[in-house]
């Protein structure tokens, strides 16, 4: 790869405001996630992942803070140096994030297909037929059949499945560089999950864009990510190639995940190799 | 150690699907549909299938937490729809279940020592100080500390408290515990604790469990027998290491090669199935898995009747009339 990474995260310090005192969410991260690359971000509840994600879109609630010294540069930008309106810019355009629980990240009184349009509304699009069109044609992409009549729905009367396609519709519309997803399968049954990862893949090598895939499911690691970085407390305590990760973690921590992930022995009909 | 502790005969649970605007019942979700199976004393059996298979309806109907629409549940040769509430309660002492959500299954005002207490009391097992004992060792063997009896929920992590919602169920001394996604909400590294105390449990105690999960991987290291639902009927039925080596029904093949490999580089080879889980309130007739079926010899004699349970080999039985077939394309 040439030129400087598409992502680089240098001493990121995210510190939140609780009722004793001031806690180290994310603390001293430093990482690069170059273009087109599939990272993923893993770690146990509590360990500052999705702080780190928060930090990165810039989207922390009232009682966080990112310290001084903090540094996140994107595709040649200093992220911590630009206006709120040119970081509103940025969002959705050019760095966007899909969230694990659609339910809750969807507007529950509007139909999908107005959310998906608005994402192309608010970042310039005028005209509401080419909106629409535009939302439908990406809802299609993201393999919801019927889409045209889907995009009436409400997110209420959608499955679980299909809400999270309607994320990733949201979040792919502008052909951002780098998406973030937060868990975006575990809430999922793992036939759906078996889709979405699929969908997700399919995407990324159709557009070229960045992934950082927040997880702590090791199985969806090894499917789907190309290097990991392992978070424990607030670090980053590895950050390796997946294969070498698997094969030979060089900490601890990440010895002690990966002996304690349940995983299918006897799998018959899938006919990989038994370790 | 072959005879069943628990035996489930057609259990059907209906729930009313929508009401009218005069609240009349329109239509039914068929939740639970004539689900047969047996629990053997000192087994695990694991009960699995995705959201809405009718897993935990299943798991509390047999318990009588919800009243089953239809069928039979005897436990121990006790026919549980036929008791009245007072002898249901007696017996619920044997009977015991663990929720996912710790948080929500223990009263944060008590402490935990009140609240494992409180079941030996109402069952007239202990009282005052023996009861304060057998507290301090129950506590003291799902590895918390006597004095531990003292705290509250809040001041424990979510793994500490599943042991808590653990010890509170063995206080009665039951022989049957419904472990209903008892280790889904925590992380691997807890989970792998709490998985190991309770097989340790179950050996020391010679307890008998149904397991009710949706992680294939977890339900492979602990289960003897699983049995796999969709839609609210029971597909599939086998010993743990047949059932993972060598599925059966089209349904279990797809799930199975579903599941995520921690494994770089493992050949992925995963039978996609199109579309959703069709609502409960439209199930197709026949075998409710004909829309997705990736069979090849499926056709319509499939939608005609809903498939029988027939044993396939000795002890595993299956749900689906076409030839036995291993779904996945061989790898070249």
């Amino acid at each position: 790869m040439t030129g400087p990474p598409l992502l680089q995260v240098q001493d990121l310090r995210t510190t939140y405001v609780r009722d004793t005192g001031r806690v180290h969410a994310v603390d001293g991260v430093t990482f690069d996630v170059g273009a087109g690359e599939i990272v993923a971000l893993v770690g146990e509840s509590g360990c500052g992942k999705t702080a780190l994600a928060l930090s990165l879109m810039r989207v922390l609630s009232t009682n966080g803070r990112l310290e001084p010294g903090s540094r996140i540069r994107f595709d040649g930008l200093d992220l911590l140096s630009l206006s709120e309106r040119a970081m509103c810019d940025l969002r959705g355009r050019r760095l966007a994030m899909i969230f694990q629980e659609p339910l809750s990240a969807l507007n529950p009184v509007m139909t999908v297909g107005a959310q998906v349009a608005e994402v192309a509304r608010l970042h310039g699009e005028r005209s509401r037929r080419v909106a629409w069109d535009r939302a439908i044609a990406m809802l299609e992409r993201t393999g919801i059949a019927a889409a045209g009549r889907r995009a009436r729905q409400y997110p209420h009367e959608l499955s679980g499945g299909m809400r999270q396609r309607v994320l990733i519709a949201m979040a792919l519309l502008l052909a951002p560089s780098l998406v973030i997803a937060d868990e975006p399968t575990s809430a999922l049954d793992v036939t759906v999950q078996a889709q979405i990862l699929d969908l997700l893949r399919d995407l990324q090598r159709e557009t070229g864009m960045a992934v950082l895939f927040i997880t702590h499911d090791f199985g969806v690691v090894a499917e789907l990510c190309s290097r990991a970085l392992v978070m424990r407390e607030g670090k980053i305590v590895e950050d390796a190639p997946v294969d070498r990760l698997f094969r030979s973690p060089a900490h601890p921590y990440t010895a002690e995940l990966l002996a304690v992930v349940p995983r299918l022995r006897a799998h018959g009909p899938r006919g990989a190799t038994a370790v | 150690m072959t005879a069943p502790l628990v035996s489930v005969r057609n259990l059907t649970k209906l729930y009313p699907a929508r009401r009218s605007m005069f609240g009349r019942a329109m239509g039914e979700v068929r939740a639970v549909d004539g689900v047969t199976f047996d629990v053997l004393a000192g087994e695990t059996l694991a009960l699995v299938g995705e959201s809405g298979c009718g897993k935990t309806t299943t798991g509390r109907a047999i318990l009588r937490l919800v009243e089953p629409t239809a069928g039979d549940v005897h436990f121990d040769g006790v026919d549980v729809r036929a008791l009245d509430r007072e002898a249901l309660r007696r017996l619920r002492r044997r009977m015991q279940v663990v929720f996912q959500d710790p948080y929500a299954s223990l009263d944060p005002r008590m402490t935990i020592g009140r609240t494992v207490q409180e079941g030996m009391e109402v069952h007239g097992l202990a009282t005052g100080s023996e009861a304060g004992r057998r507290t301090g060792r129950l506590l003291e063997e799902v590895g918390l500390h006597a004095g531990d009896a003292s705290r509250y929920p809040h001041e424990f992590s979510g793994g500490q408290r599943q042991r808590v919602a653990i010890a509170r169920a063995l206080a009665v001394e039951p022989s049957f515990i419904v472990l209903d996604e008892a280790v889904s909400a925590l992380d691997v590294t807890v989970q792998a604790q709490v998985l190991t105390l309770l097989m340790d449990l179950q050996r020391d105690r010679g307890l008998t469990y149904l397991f009710i999960a949706h992680n294939l991987a977890v339900v492979e290291r602990v289960a003897t027998r699983v049995a796999v639902m969709y839609l609210g009927r029971l597909v599939e039925i086998a010993a743990a290491a047949k059932l993972f080596a060598a599925p059966r029904h089209p349904y279990t093949q797809a799930l199975l090669s579903a599941v995520p490999v921690p494994e770089p580089g493992a050949r992925r080879r995963r039978i996609v199935l199109a579309g959703e889980v069709p609502s409960r309130t439209a199930a197709p007739p026949g075998c409710v898995f004909h829309p997705r079926c990736p069979h090849p010899a499926k056709d319509a004699e499939c939608m005609r009747a809903v498939p029988p349970l027939l044993e396939e080999s000795s002890g595993h039985l299956a749900a689906c009339i076409k030839p036995k077939l291993p779904l996945l394309p061989e790898t070249p």
